[in-house]
């Protein structure tokens, strides 16, 4: 079965190349491994089947680096507003999918948008970015494994 | 069937509320404040489910306009909400709507417990 929502080939290697650049940058090291608890999948497939499941998985990986520019794009421009907006949407998808590490960063970033502490939004960017690149291959792996 | 409208713009969100609550009721989806407005004129629901981080026109400005519509005042509304801070819950029931429910919904009985009671 094809993605029906946009072409992840795309997307994603552009958006994990530029995370890997950042990670250099830094000097820092991903680790590997995320607590993706397995049984959402079970839970969204009683709900609305295969299908669901692997939407679901779709959706989130289309969107998220989409939110995750919006922000850094809003810290840039001192837009406030846009990166709590981007990072208010990123704390519900990922705690639909139990993604407890990004909901949390999520949330912090949430309120320090609020408090407009940009340099103290950096460091959990960072996070966020480095947890959602860790998930990227178990989610994709997942998908991959419910169309079969 | 009675009729359910789910105002949201998050399409993971409203894939998810859909996939919930269409066994059950007759499920309308808006994306946006005004979008749902609009619609709500042709397609009175029994219920509205409002998210309040909305483009254009946030969730408490559509609760108002419903409020002061003759034709929509009185339909529960429910504020479908990520705001989970301290004293959000408080704001919002003061602001107008007839209940609170935070995302992400983990447990979708809370969710269709909550829908039941105000249909029942």
């Amino acid at each position: 079965m094809a993605l029906d929502v946009m072409p992840l080939a795309y997307a994603l290697p552009i958006w994990m190349g530029q995370q890997e650049a950042r990670r250099v940058r830094r000097g820092g090291a991903m680790t590997a491994g995320q607590d993706f608890d397995e049984t959402v999948l079970a839970r969204l497939q009683r709900l609305g089947g295969v299908q669901l499941a692997q939407r679901m998985l779709a959706l989130f990986l289309e969107h998220t680096p989409k939110q995750l520019e919006a922000v850094r794009v809003g810290l840039q421009e001192g837009d406030f507003e846009s990166v709590g907006r981007a990072v208010h949407s990123l704390k519900s998808t990922s705690g639909h999918l139990r993604l407890v590490t990004m909901q949390e960063l999520a949330e912090n970033i949430e309120r320090l948008a609020m408090a407009k502490q940009r340099e103290a939004i950096l460091g959990p960017l960072h996070d966020l970015e480095a947890a959602f690149a860790r998930v990227v291959p178990i989610l994709e792996k997942y998908w991959s494994e419910l169309d079969t | 069937m009675r009729k359910i409208a789910i105002v949201e713009d998050n399409p993971d969100n409203l894939l998810l509320f859909r996939a919930m609550l269409e066994d059950l009721y007759e499920v309308t989806t808006y994306e946006t404040g005004l979008e749902a407005l609009r619609g709500f004129q042709d397609d009175k629901p029994d219920l509205i489910l409002l998210d309040i981080s909305l483009p254009e026109m946030d969730g408490t400005e559509v609760l108002r306009r419903i409020e002061t519509d003759p034709v929509l005042r009185g339909i529960p509304v429910i504020a479908l909400t990520a705001h989970a801070m301290a004293g959000d819950r408080e704001a919002f029931l003061a602001a107008g709507f007839d209940e609170y429910i935070t995302k992400p919904i983990i447990d979708e009985h809370i969710l269709l417990d909550t829908i039941a009671r105000f249909l029942a």
